[in-house]
């Protein structure tokens, strides 16, 4: 009877959000920062409730792997490229008024960002204070008197500054804890693994093809030509208008991780029509880059097999303790995004070779990898000597679904999670014997 | 020191004259920490003597420092502002061919059979040094955590004004995960204590003023007379043959196949990284050396230091200081703070690079020495572990009635110790702010 009524409530709860849930251009149209893929804000503006703890239990242990929070742009290429097929059009003589100013802005943009390139924003450290502050709020039992947080982070700054800033907020509120915070090379292994064998397989042949293939209708966009050049087909001739639209459009939305997001002139040049094709141009190259994409093998997810395992021994040895406290991870999308597919959080394991289906599957990487997204895995139990441990994964704070059992939706056992997901890391690595 | 001495004393005579009882003690406290001081830089060689860890230089751990009693400021005036900069705390050293390279090299003598006894449990011991760095080369460990926690500590104890709730810092640091780490561990450990509001960055944009060396005096550190005056001094300082028969059974091998110079140097820094480790107290390499070419090695590294980035004069007399944007960043931003009424502390974390020019440019207690004899570094009290060890730091402490108070008092510390401007001051051992930036200024002009 429960498990009928679990089974039940999951398929009402499926129906009433495919109902009210909004597609990726409705999403663009109200918060065009969703556009951004990467580069989109965390959203922690309205936060649904927790469902309540299982009767009997109460969280003791916090798993959490976290990118770092809102960033500068890494490199300057993504505004030199842009730039100077403005400057070559000024040059002719041939920016209209809506370039000029487009140009002007841009000059504004780089004054602001020169030698920040990479760097975690003042959002940024504010994202990562709020999400420990909540984490804190909503989990006071695992944080409570001299309880153990052990951070790390990877070596890149951002990281260690989005780490630094949690710890921070986590110390102010109860400086009993006992905080420890690492980031070495020793670590990267998993922290931030790069599998040289899998990334050479990315995007090659028929992947690459079928990639062209999807973004070549999606890619133009002559209304930006005729709005910011007095002759557009001999400014064409000169620069290259695809990547100047695809440009352009990136850095209005980036700089919506910085305080210039208050006067962005950029976006304001940019229908939702045209963001919305950028958005599917970047959302299917993440898919085949990191996804379950069955073109170049749909093994791109294993490369956070590592992570997932040394997740699942940590969990395993911290369930031993008495109050084991919280390990916290600070890194990379490039990370979050394949381990989220790798277990399949939110249907995000989705397989397929045919890359108009993944817009509809919900296969959106904009919900997964904001800045300052997050996996907490929390774990309950009624006492130490509990042997039923359960847990619940919330993404970007936000409960998710596994693509495993459970008669206790959203909470599942831990037992059938471990098992499950160390049979798929071994099999992983022994067809990989196998076949390399 | 005599010197030194002889000014005091007559500026004794002549202020004394003119103090009111309630000036004078806190002025004869001032004098006599002044004359403290200047007996410091007679004692090199037997501080070396007293603790081998010193020879480390800039890799030296100070052991845990107390505090120090704290002079009241005059006429009520209370910190407002703290300004520190500091070196990232202990760490292993920076590269693997530090560990890997004086291995390699005595593990191709012990596979020839060349080693002593002694050289066999030597490669035994760098063999441990290798597999604790591995793959952490360069990183804070916890000794430097534990540093950063006792400096924040130490920080909140002298000013808690400074560190009620709601205080707002402002700290930068270089972008080494070292220094990344220091900067996290100490505001971390001031969380502790005080809900602050905090801005902590770390950035290419601050390489300017954290990590500047000013690449036409660079260039001038490495041209063909300062090679040459180092090298004579080096030459004067050889000290490798009592150890190439501690380590090698045969000579002949040793003195063809091994630079033993070079060795006897990597050995001699491997030496003073093990105490910034855990594996302090486990494991040595002093014993390789005798105390006099543990003191010959220093000298040698000290004179690097002082040619690198003291003022050293040979070149450019006209521009000693290795670089002047740190100091006037120091200057800009505490000026800035003195316009609000919240406290602000303000830190900077850098390294060796940026503390050694900026003591030497402030002249801190004496180290502004300008010289081109290296020999007399030691004995005029320059040594490289005294100014900037790990976690090394300068503070200065910023005073005032209020916010209209316009004679702003300061007072600096190096290694959390009282330390002195070469700059007049009748309230020592705090100074005029006024004062003290003309003469910063004026030593930025120059040097600009």
């Amino acid at each position: 009877m429960n498990k009928m009524r679990a089974i039940l409530t999951t398929c009402i709860c499926c129906a009433v959000l495919t109902a009210v849930a909004q597609s990726p251009m409705e999403l663009i149209s109200s918060n065009r920062s969703f556009a951004a893929s990467n580069y989109s804000i965390y959203p922690d503006t309205a936060l649904p409730r927790l469902t309540p703890a299982p009767n009997g239990k109460r969280p003791f242990y916090i798993s959490h792997y976290g990118r770092h929070g809102s960033r500068y742009i890494s490199n300057r290429k993504g505004f030199d490229i842009p730039y100077r097929m403005l400057c070559t059009a000024d040059s002719m003589g041939e920016l209209t008024e809506t370039g000029r100013k487009a140009i002007n802005e841009m000059r504004k943009i780089y004054e602001d960002t020169d030698k920040h390139w990479g760097d975690l924003t003042s959002f940024g450290q504010r994202q990562h204070r709020g999400i420990a502050r909540r984490m804190l709020e909503r989990f006071p039992e695992v944080f409570s008197g001299q309880a153990h947080v052990d951070a790390r982070s990877t070596i890149v700054p951002r990281c260690i500054l989005s780490m630094g800033s949690a710890a921070h907020t986590m110390a102010i509120m109860n400086p009993e804890l006992d905080i420890h915070m690492e980031a070495s090379q020793h670590d990267m292994w998993f922290m931030n693994y790069q599998d040289s064998i899998l990334r050479k397989n990315q995007m090659k042949g028929a992947t690459e093809q079928a990639y062209n293939d999807y973004i070549t209708p999606r890619n133009k966009n002559p209304r930006l030509l005729e709005l910011f050049f007095v002759n557009p087909d001999s400014v064409a001739k000169k620069i290259d208008p695809v990547m100047l639209n695809y440009y352009l459009i990136k850095m209005g939305l980036f700089q919506m991780n910085t305080h210039l997001s208050r006067e962005g002139y950029l976006m304001d040049i940019f229908t939702d029509e045209e963001i919305y094709r950028l958005w599917q141009w970047e959302n299917v190259w993440w898919y085949i880059m990191h996804g379950p994409c069955l073109l170049n093998g749909g093994k791109q997810p294993y490369t956070q097999r590592h992570l997932l395992r040394r997740m699942i021994s940590d969990a395993d040895s911290c369930i031993q303790l008495e109050r084991p406290g919280a390990q916290l991870r600070y890194g990379h999308e490039t990370v979050l995004l394949p381990l989220t597919c790798l277990i399949g959080i939110n249907g995000f394991d989705y397989e397929t070779d045919n890359l108009e289906s993944i817009e509809h599957h919900g296969w959106w990487a904009s919900k997964v990898f904001p800045m300052g997204s997050n996996l907490q895995f929390i774990f309950y139990r009624s006492d130490p000597d509990d042997e039923d441990v359960v847990f619940k994964v919330l993404l970007n704070e936000q409960e998710a679904w596994l693509p495993i059992p459970t008669d206790m939706a959203p909470y599942y056992h831990w037992k059938d999670f471990r098992s499950h997901y160390l049979k798929k890391i071994d099999d992983y690595e022994q067809w990989r014997r196998q076949n390399q | 020191m005599h010197l030194s001495f002889f000014f005091v004393f007559l500026q004794t005579i002549c202020i004394v004259g003119e103090m009111r009882r309630k000036q004078i003690y806190p002025y004869l406290l001032g004098t006599a920490l002044i004359l403290l001081c200047s007996s410091w830089h007679q004692n090199v060689k037997s501080e070396l003597q007293s603790d081998l860890h010193r020879s480390a230089g800039v890799n030296y751990v100070v052991p845990t420092t107390h505090q120090l009693p704290q002079p009241e400021a005059p006429q009520g005036k209370k910190p407002f502002c703290i300004s520190y900069f500091g070196c990232n705390g202990s760490s292993r050293l920076s590269k693997p061919s530090t560990y890997g390279e004086p291995y390699l090299t005595m593990a191709r003598a012990d596979k020839l059979g060349k080693l002593t006894p002694f050289g066999k449990e030597v490669l035994q011991r760098l063999a441990l040094l290798r597999r604790e760095a591995d793959n952490r080369w360069g990183e804070l460990t916890t000794m430097g955590i534990a540093q950063q926690y006792g400096i924040a500590n130490r920080m909140a104890d002298r000013h808690p004004e400074m560190f009620a709730d709601s205080v707002k810092i402002i700290a930068h640091s270089l972008m080494t995960t070292r220094a990344l780490l220091t900067m996290e561990h100490m505001l971390l450990q001031l969380a502790r204590r005080c809900s602050h509001r905090v801005y902590h960055s770390a950035s290419n944009a601050y390489s300017y003023y954290l990590y500047h060396l000013d690449e036409e005096t660079l260039a001038s550190r490495r041209d063909s007379a300062t090679q040459a005056c180092y090298s004579a001094f080096v030459k004067d300082q050889q000290t490798a043959d009592g150890l190439m028969s501690r380590l090698f059974a045969d000579r002949q091998y040793a003195r063809d196949s091994i630079d033993i110079q070079t060795l006897g140097r990597q050995l001699f820094r491997l030496a003073g990284g093990i105490q910034n480790t855990a594996l302090e107290g486990t494991v040595t390499l002093y014993d390789l050396f005798t105390e006099e070419e543990i003191y010959r090695y220093w000298e040698q590294q000290n004179a690097l230091n002082y040619v690198n980035y003291g003022n050293f004069s040979l070149s450019d007399p006209r521009r000693p200081a290795v670089q002047s944007q740190l100091l006037r960043r120091l200057i800009a931003i505490s000026d800035s703070c003195m316009a609000y009424n919240t406290p602000h502390t303000i830190i900077h974390i850098g390294d060796e690079t940026g503390l050694i020019p900026l003591v030497c440019q402030m002249g801190i207690n004496g180290y502004g020495l300008k010289t081109d004899r290296l020999e007399t570094l030691a004995e005029r009290g320059w040594a490289d572990y005294r100014i900037s060890p790990s976690s090394g730091n300068v503070q200065v402490v910023f005073y005032r009635r209020d916010l209209a108070d316009d004679d702003v008092l300061i007072r600096v510390l190096l290694n959390e110790e009282e330390a002195t401007l070469p700059i007049d001051t009748d309230v020592a051992p705090f100074y005029h702010w006024n004062d003290c930036k003309a003469y910063f200024q004026n030593n930025t002009d120059v040097h600009e």
